[in-house]
């Protein structure tokens, strides 16, 4: 019984990881095969996406980063007063914002922000006929709807949790000189000396892994309708609820992959 | 002259339905007419002459290809050649009126955006509905709509308009100008075949159809 149940579980999970895989290679190849051509229009789409799932989740991420960093540094200076002082505090900031907490937060506002957003989109564009029209013009819809999408959610992705833990790490710096009483530049020259190489490679792998993974998921179940509308709030939850799963899963596995390498 | 379209004995099969046999043959710059009985014998029509599906008997050929093994170059060729006028097959709703004309020159020319922006311009103020170029097609009436996809086939290089349903839910005055404006694009430039998809084509008799077939 427990044998036939992790079987079910696990050839479900792959069963539609491997559906995902192939609907990213589908987007790939539809690169390849159109690439040079349409490349201004698809720029706009990238732009569009750039637009409002970057610039327009900015204020929120600025914002986000500003608290979590001082909620973080003040419950960690709380804990280990006394204990290790700032070269422990820079550590565990690395550790928790760095590697773990902001690629994870970033992925779960752009999840519920854009990643609806994008599955329901394509969804009523597909009730609507709009996806055939691109066909009739021999516009491949993978390439000018999908790949556009995908490339532009990269970007913002990579490019606000970027902003975001700087946003974080600066009012944590902030947070130390008025609890610990330490300059930010001691606390900047301590953090850089305890940041290496494999935090940042954690830091990137996860920023592109989850910046790719919920476009082509949530993509994935906005092409999935076939003619009603009221299918359209069903993949945009199923497109939700799988993508806060594949990250936090792929969140596990890019840590113990780190771990064991390191 | 060229053969265009070339059915012989076709019965397409749509959506677990087979239509009426089709006998037709269409020669570069004739108008004809398809009358067609129901809604889904509209959409097997649009999709079958679009390829979107070929699931047949019988000959059929469009463009000197035949249908039942078509690559997907030539699947390219025959769409590269066809304008759908259409509302099942709308404008993109998160493009401007303006953006919906230009878009597939924009995606395969190699002219900057501006150039083509002022053609599509040209082509909506010959039309009429240049005000509201900058709108969404949400906010454009459907005789508007219509207007942006006989614009969308004017910035083309099109051999075949099929007009399918184009004039329903179209009072006569505007049927009147959109009969105008396609027979001065056959006076332009008379290679351009049209097929026009309606229930009844009774009140189309401006159009001078070639021959009229009844599905």
């Amino acid at each position: 019984m427990i044998r036939f149940f992790f079987e079910y579980i696990f050839n479900r999970l792959l069963g539609k990881f491997y559906n995902y895989i192939s609907f990213l290679t589908i987007v790939i190849l539809s690169f390849i095969r159109n690439f040079p051509s349409g490349i201004g229009s698809v720029r706009k789409v990238i732009l569009k996406q750039i637009y409002f799932t970057g610039m327009e989740a900015l204020k929120i991420t600025l914002t986000i980063g500003f608290l979590m960093g001082i909620v973080v540094i003040t419950q960690i200076t709380s804990f280990i007063k006394g204990l290790g002082g700032i070269n422990l505090v820079s550590k565990i900031i690395i550790v928790s914002l760095v590697r773990e907490i902001f690629p994870l937060l970033m992925a779960i506002i752009l999840i519920a922000r854009s990643g609806t957003a994008i599955s329901s989109e394509l969804a009523l564009m597909k009730i609507n006929n709009e996806i055939k029209s691109l066909w009739a013009q021999n516009i491949d819809p993978m390439y000018y709807l999908i790949f556009s999408r995908m490339a532009g959610f990269v970007i913002s992705f990579t490019t606000i949790t970027i902003i975001g833990t700087a946003t974080a790490i600066f009012s944590g710096a902030l947070s130390i000189y008025f609890f610990l009483k330490v300059t930010p530049a001691d606390f900047y020259e301590n953090f850089f000396m305890n940041l290496n190489v494999f935090d940042i490679l954690l830091f990137l792998s996860k920023c592109l892994t989850f910046g790719l993974m919920v476009p082509t998921i949530c993509c994935f179940y906005g092409l999935s309708v076939q003619k009603s509308t009221t299918e359209i709030p069903q993949v945009s939850t199923k497109a939700v609820m799988n993508a806060f799963f594949y990250v936090f899963l792929f969140n596990v596995l890019l840590d113990f992959m780190v771990f064991i390498w390191q | 002259m060229a053969v265009i379209v070339d059915f012989k004995n076709l019965i397409i099969n749509y959506e677990s339905e087979s239509l009426p046999e089709i006998n037709l043959k269409v020669f570069e710059g004739e108008i004809v007419g398809i009358e067609s009985g129901r809604d889904l014998y509209d959409r097997a029509l649009l999709d079958f002459f679009l390829c979107f599906s070929n699931d047949f008997h019988g000959q059929a050929r469009l463009f000197d290809r035949d249908i039942k093994n078509l690559t997907d170059d030539e699947i390219f060729y025959i769409r590269k050649n066809i304008s759908p006028l259409t509302l099942t097959l709308p404008l993109i709703s998160n493009l401007k009126l303006i953006e919906n004309v230009y878009l597939q020159q924009f995606f395969f020319s190699k002219k900057k955006e501006s150039e083509i922006f002022k053609e599509a311009y040209k082509l909506l103020e010959y039309l009429g509905i240049e005000k509201r170029f900058n709108l969404n097609p949400a906010f454009l009436t459907g005789f508007e709509k219509k207007l942006a996809l006989f614009a969308r086939a004017l910035i083309g290089e099109y051999r075949l308009f099929y007009l399918s349903r184009l004039f329903s839910d179209t009072d006569q005055a505007k049927k009147t100008f959109l009969i105008e404006k396609i027979l001065e694009q056959k006076r332009i430039n008379d290679k351009i075949t049209i097929i026009v998809v309606e229930r009844s084509l009774e009140d189309l008799a401006q159009l001078s159809f070639s021959k009229i077939i009844k599905v």
